[in-house]
């Protein structure tokens, strides 16, 4: 029977797979086919290149086994030194080290010197791996010096001499610095310390330092302790993930802090917290940190923190798919905390609940919550101020009650109640007829409780008149003759607070001339279609204020503290003037104003006086003190002083001087070794030193009690000043202690 | 470094009320007087400021500083010792 014929498979063909690096497949078509237009040769030079190229290439991805086998497919075509050599390190490397053994022998006693070094060091490695750590020293001495100290180091380290085995390691000295680099991943796993790993360094070490096992060689051992240590890896990971974020480096899946190990509620919930605010401060991803809250809105309720990094998280995105979850997110947020929030931090949370009120339902609902929650200021301002149809007993007085005391967030509800009154303006051709009739009435009830407020603290003003402007607009739109009342109510309301709050006309807003130019006209400028701006109208405005414009002395002076100080000054200068005893006058007011800003103007002014008619003497600032009921050792009175002294040294400094030298003699011995005092003594040198004052007896009491106490106590805050001092001031002696 | 939220740095936790803020406050601070620890003084003075007075609250909504990290303890990480391993698997650190 005749052979069958192989088939044939064309040389360009090959040649086109081989450059394309498939060099399994070339190999594969060498088997099956007969290659037309190639001559042994070139089919032998071809296969060699592929077994090569396959087994290094095998090799380098750790599969061993497959590099042993083509490296042996290429041995049995063509048996050369530096192949078998490569055989000898596959062996080792698939830890057949005996096999490595009784190949290598063969190897070590080659006439390459070159291969018979390289041999030698990998027989010698195959023996220790085997367990026989006797190196045969004659063999040993073969080896460059680098590799010597690196076996005998390797053997020490594998009889658990691992300070021996260091030393070895430490002379060992490649010239490569990958090799460098290598040899220090060694001394790190055996020190078991950390090092961040390149790619140049071998997969074994990689795999040992941090895990990763790209390119490990697959062999039966290394299959073995693969899961072992990657899961020691993988437990480390999670809490280096962790610290990353709880040191705000890198956010991670909340999926991966629920699957912790941390089990613990009140952490988790605190590592949620965590990553959102990670996802804001690092990455400014606010959408997706309102996702995160959304989500795990429950666990983060229980943090009294999350209400302010809810509204955070809301005023930087327009997401609006978190509105639903507004009102029961406060809801049991207030059920929670509301015991532990301030005033402030609570209309912060109503405003930002009236802001987002988004339907109808959602508005009895939420000011519903905000009552319940002593948000009554917010629910007056906001809603029965703009709503009101008729003056309800109680409103004049809940009106001045919120007014007397300045809060920024009451501030902005009463500029919303003014944007408001804009919007009216703006949208008054748009309003029915019957609807402008009662708002008539509710604008006039509105001018009528501004009217009447009682002392509105002096940071309300621009806010105040804000809204006068903007009423002033909104009566610009109704017939003068028709409204007279509302023209003059809101004129003379006007009025009242330029009185108050003692304004300059000229100052006044266009729209508050405009309105007093109108009601001089007796017409609506506005509907009279005359310009606001026109130069006529103002030089109007200006000719009747002149016209009124009539002594200011009486004005009403809003600073009560001030103008009552100045009322007590007054009494008791005249006392000291007519020679009576001015601590025997009585003043009510002075005990709750004793820690008062201006107080220290006060006591300086009180005690000029004195000097001036000559009714000062050493015992005076503690009569004066006792007076007022300050004591020396008041916490407000010890930090305030020396800042107080040196603002009155520029107006008065001798005064300012006796004063605080008075109050420095007055300190009770036993606390005189306090900081304060010090920094009183400090700031009576550097005053002395500041305005060139004679350095008398005094100053050098005060120079050394501070040397000798900072010396002895050796504050810290002090430090600074006392070297100061000494470079200043040269001491010399006192008897100030 | 992690940031505590003001309650954290007062040590304010559970079941507490606004009046409690001060007491925690003075305890804090006689605890840490500025005299000698003045870096912790100061955060505590800041985080009493931001929870009580309005005028700092703000200063701080301003630049969104409100946003604190909560402070978690973690267990130390393990170090985790592979040298046994060179025993097992072969690889040396010259090139061969």
């Amino acid at each position: 029977m005749a052979k069958k014929k192989r088939k044939t498979f064309q040389k360009s063909q090959l040649l086109s797979i081989f450059q394309n690096g498939n060099y399994q497949k070339v190999i594969s078509k060498i088997k099956q086919f007969e290659i037309e237009g190639m001559s042994d040769k070139e089919l032998y030079e071809i296969k060699l290149s592929s077994y090569e190229q396959l087994a290094s290439s095998n090799f380098d991805v750790g599969d061993v086994t497959r590099a042993l086998r083509d490296i042996e497919s290429f041995l049995s075509i063509s048996d050369s030194e530096p192949y078998r050599l490569i055989k000898l390190k596959y062996l080792c490397y698939l830890e057949y080290f005996e096999d490595a053994v009784k190949f290598g022998e063969e190897l070590i006693v080659s006439k390459d010197n070159k291969i018979k070094k390289e041999a030698m060091f990998l027989y010698l490695l195959a023996n220790i791996y085997e367990g026989n750590y006797e190196l045969n020293q004659k063999y040993l001495k073969l080896l460059s010096p680098a590799k010597q100290n690196y076996t005998l180091g390797f053997v020490e380290f594998l009889r658990g001499n691992i300070d021996k085995s260091l030393e070895f390691l430490h002379k060992c000295n490649p010239r490569i610095q990958v090799e460098k680099e290598n040899l220090q991943a060694i001394k790190s796993i055996i020190l078991n310390e950390k090092m961040v790993c390149s790619d140049t360094v071998k997969p074994l070490y990689r795999f040992l330092i941090c895990g990763d096992d790209r390119s490990l060689q697959n062999t039966k051992n290394s299959r073995a302790i693969k899961k072992e240590v990657l899961s020691k890896f993988f437990k480390n990971k999670k809490e280096s993930d962790m610290k990353n974020l709880l040191s705000l480096k890198s956010s991670i899946s909340i999926e991966t802090i629920l699957n912790n190990t941390i089990k613990d509620k009140e952490q988790r919930k605190k590592l949620i917290y965590n990553n959102i605010v990670l996802l804001i401060e690092k990455q400014g991803n606010y959408d997706k940190a309102l996702e995160l809250f959304v989500k795990y809105k429950f666990d983060l309720v229980l943090m009294v923190e999350s209400a302010l990094l809810f509204i955070n998280l809301r005023s930087h995105t327009e997401d609006k798919k978190s509105d639903k979850i507004i009102i029961e997110f406060f809801s049991n947020y207030f059920k929670l905390h509301y015991k532990k929030l301030s005033e402030f931090q609570l209309n912060c949370v109503f405003i930002f609940l009236v802001k987002n009120i988004n339907t109808q339902i959602d508005i009895t609902i939420t000011f519903d919550l905000i009552k319940e929650y002593g948000g009554d200021d917010v629910i007056f301002l906001l809603k029965e101020i703009p709503l009101m149809s008729k003056l309800e007993p109680s409103y004049q007085d809940s009106f001045s009650k919120i007014v007397k005391r300045y809060s920024y967030f009451k501030n902005i509800m009463l500029t919303n109640l003014s944007n408001q009154l804009e919007s009216i303006d703006k949208e008054f051709e748009t309003l029915a007829k019957e609807e402008r009739e009662p708002l008539v009435v509710r604008l006039i009830l509105l001018i009528s409780l501004l009217k009447n407020l009682q002392q509105p603290h002096k940071k309300y003003q621009k806010t105040l008149f804000d809204i006068f402007g903007n009423l002033a607009l909104v009566c610009q739109s109704f017939e003068l003759k028709k409204y007279k009342k509302l023209y003059l109510e809101l004129a003379e309301s006007i009025n009242v607070f330029i009185d108050y709050y003692g304004v300059n006309k000229i100052e006044l807003s266009v729209d508050i001339k405009a309105l007093f130019v109108s009601i001089d006209k007796g017409k609506s400028l506005k509907i009279s279609k005359v310009n606001k701006y026109d130069n006529e109208i103002m030089f109007d405005f200006l000719s009747k204020m002149f016209e009124e414009e009539d002594d200011n002395s009486d004005r009403y002076d809003f600073d009560e503290e001030e103008y009552d100080f100045s009322l007590i000054k007054k009494d008791l200068i005249s006392a000291l003037k007519n020679n009576q005893d001015p601590f025997a006058l009585r003043f009510n007011k002075l005990n709750a104003y004793r820690y008062s800003n201006v107080i220290y103007g006060f006591i300086l002014d009180v005690i000029a006086k004195a000097i001036e008619f000559n009714r000062y003497d050493s015992l005076f600032v503690v009569k004066l003190l006792v007076f007022i009921n300050l004591q020396v050792e008041d916490e407000f009175f010890r930090e305030k002083l020396v800042s107080a002294v040196g603002v009155y040294a520029k107006k008065d400094v001798d005064v300012a001087k006796l004063f605080l030298y008075d109050c420095i003699t007055n300190v009770d011995m036993k606390d005189r070794k306090y900081v304060w005092y010090l920094k009183w003594l400090e700031g009576y040198l550097m005053l002395v030193a500041d305005y060139s004052l004679p350095q008398d007896g005094a100053f050098y009491s005060c120079l050394h009690h501070f040397k000798k106490t900072q010396e002895k106590k050796k504050f810290k805050s002090l430090d600074a000043k006392y070297k100061k001092i000494v470079k200043k001031f040269k001491e010399r002696g006192g008897l100030f202690d | 470094m992690i940031k505590k939220t003001p309650y954290q740095i007062l040590e304010l936790e559970g079941d507490f009320e606004y009046s409690d803020i001060k007491k925690a406050y003075r305890k804090a601070i006689k605890e840490y007087p500025p005299e000698q620890h003045s870096k912790q003084f100061r955060l505590i003075s800041d985080a009493y400021s931001s929870l009580t007075n309005e005028e700092y609250f703000l200063k701080n909504l301003d630049d969104s500083k409100f946003i604190f990290d909560v402070c978690i303890e973690l267990k130390k990480e393990t170090k985790v010792d592979n040298s046994k391993y060179l025993k097992n698997i072969f690889e040396v650190p010259f090139k061969i």
